[in-house]
């Protein structure tokens, strides 16, 4: 059995969203300048759940179920209301490469990219060739990023994160676009990464490749686990749950229900 | 179990992610990024005058032509002769609090400018005010450039006390990266603090004694005014004063007490905004964040 790369213990993640009512200045008064009610999001509803090393997990769910969240969780950029997060390494998120400036050309990005990522100066000369590279945006890399399509984004975003080879990454979605092409090549990377002991979670809509990819599959539904085990039978359940909805929706249509 | 072993961070090689630790391992985190502190500001440097015809000449050209306007209605127009070298005081006066007001502002307002990449990034939050204020440092340096020209230009010539210039540049830098840390979680939460915090710098614009020497009114009031306290009390009365000392050997009538007051607030400032900030950001949903916008 190999040793655990990801270990989550009553995990519960709660927003504070601010609701706005009535703005006016007399209402605000009327009302003692109580304009902000503090709505609870209850994303993530205590998940136990433990990852080893090596192993891919896929994660599916209908919009709003904490996928995002859960892995904003594990990557420690936020903080659990309750439970805890344990890691055998800083995790990565791709997609998430909030150093990237828009006005900056894509080989100047690469480098804020990599240093963001705790490199130094001269390891990311060294890298920059190798990211370029596996991007494959061709002349592009020399233009400021608010040209790039959002495909190429993800391209550049996707080979700066993986540049470095990290012990666990994270993909929200990060296969959704790109072309066929790149999206195997992307296979490629995330199957050669975990043959070195590497961690992959990927939260992802396209059943395919979330069979294709994945040792376990985790169904998240209201923040809570619905269903974690085989990929094959998770998806199956998921897609059989989404059908029987869609049923019983076009039975309201009809006026059965 | 597994909460014991983030207490007790022994017999597991597991650990917490992002930056929930320590104010000293935060320090370390933080030390780790200094290259990408660096890139980032001097990149939104240069993206910031991107396609226009002048480029990067207007970060030059920028305060220059701020202080040009002062020659025109100071020099030229009104011909005012309150002290000697009235425009090098001015000028000096004007680009410190300008540097030190849009650092702070900056970084006040660099968390919730930035409400995704709060809630995204697993790096220390810190490096989004730090980063800020660095950038406006980048700045100061080429509005150095340009006092010193104008000091040339109106007399005055390399002398010895120019050295204390790029001390007192760092001391203002320690300042503003304090007030920046103290500040920018309160504007996250509470975003009035935006509107009120311009009206708070016109004030001190004033009790800087920027646009007139200040030191000439207050000398008689001494230390049973209270006006005299609030102008004392400015962190950064004391800096401007020292740097127009430098630059061209303004005469304060009584520099220590003030320089001391700035410097004092730079050692109180700047630590105790690093440790706050550390210390909120183990917090649980310190950070918060609006959805939607």
């Amino acid at each position: 059995m190999s040793s655990v790369a990801i270990e989550l213990t009553n995990l519960h993640c709660h927003y504070q969203v601010y609701a706005h009512r009535n703005d006016s200045i007399a209402g605000l008064v009327s009302r003692g300048f109580k304009a902000r009610t503090n709505v609870a999001v209850h994303a993530i509803q205590g998940i136990d759940l433990s990852v080893s090393e090596g192993e891919v997990l896929g994660v599916i769910g209908h919009n709003g179920a904490g996928k995002s969240t859960l892995l904003r969780a594990m990557s420690g950029s936020i903080t659990p209301t309750q439970g805890s997060v344990l890691v055998n390494s800083q995790p990565q998120q791709i997609g998430v490469n909030w150093a990237l400036n828009r006005e900056l050309s894509g080989r100047r990005n690469i480098g804020l990219g990599l240093l963001g990522l705790g490199f130094s100066p001269t390891e990311v000369a060294d890298l920059e060739e190798q990211i370029v590279e596996f991007a494959d945006i061709g002349d592009f890399i020399e233009l400021p990023l608010k040209a790039y399509s959002t495909g190429m984004r993800q391209r550049l975003g996707f080979a700066i994160a993986t540049a470095s080879a990290p012990r666990i990454l994270l993909m929200d979605e990060a296969l959704a676009v790109g072309d066929k092409q790149f999206r195997a090549r992307s296979m490629e990377r995330v199957a050669e990464l975990r043959q070195s002991a590497g961690t992959v979670i990927m939260a992802s809509h396209s059943m395919p490749s979330i069979t294709k990819a994945c040792d376990r599959v985790l169904w998240l539904q209201d923040g809570k686990v619905r269903l974690l085990g085989d990929p094959k039978e998770v998806t199956e359940a998921y897609a059989a749950d989404a059908d029987s909805k869609r049923n019983t929706i076009k039975e309201i249509k009809r006026g059965k229900v | 179990m597994a909460a014991e072993l983030t207490e007790t961070g022994t017999s597991s090689n597991l650990f917490p992610p992002g930056a929930a630790t320590s104010a000293r391992f935060y320090a370390r985190r933080i030390w780790g990024l200094r290259h990408f502190i660096a890139a980032t500001a001097r990149g939104r440097l240069t993206a910031r005058n991107q396609g226009m015809i002048l480029g990067s000449v207007w970060l030059l050209l920028e305060p220059f032509l701020f202080v040009m306007v002062y020659y025109v209605i100071f020099e030229i127009i009104l011909g005012v002769g309150a002290i000697e070298n009235f425009f090098l005081f001015l000028t000096v006066g004007r680009l410190v609090f300008a540097s030190h007001q849009s650092a702070v502002l900056g970084a006040a307002q660099s968390l919730s400018d930035n409400p995704a990449l709060v809630r995204d990034t697993s790096m220390p939050k810190a490096v989004l005010p730090i980063g800020s204020t660095i950038g406006t440092f980048y700045q100061w340096g080429l509005d150095l450039i340009i006092m010193l020209l104008v000091a040339m230009a109106t007399g005055v010539f390399p002398r010895l006390s120019w050295l204390l210039i790029a001390p007192l540049s760092l001391g203002i830098l320690a300042l503003n990266m304090g007030i920046g840390l103290l500040l920018s979680p309160m504007v996250a939460v509470y975003g009035d603090l935006k509107r009120a915090l311009p009206v708070v710098f016109r004030l001190t614009f004033y009790t800087t004694g920027i646009m007139f020497p200040l030191e000439a009114y207050i000398e008689d009031l001494e230390h049973a005014n209270l006006v005299w306290v609030a102008v004392m009390a400015n962190p950064i009365y004391g800096f401007v004063k020292a740097m127009q000392w430098a630059v061209f050997g303004y005469d304060l009538g009584k520099p220590g007490l003030a320089i001391a007051v700035s410097i004092g607030w730079m050692f109180l400032l700047f630590p105790l905004g690093f440790f706050l900030f550390a210390r909120r950001e183990r917090r649980v949903g310190a950070f918060r964040y609006k959805v939607g916008g």
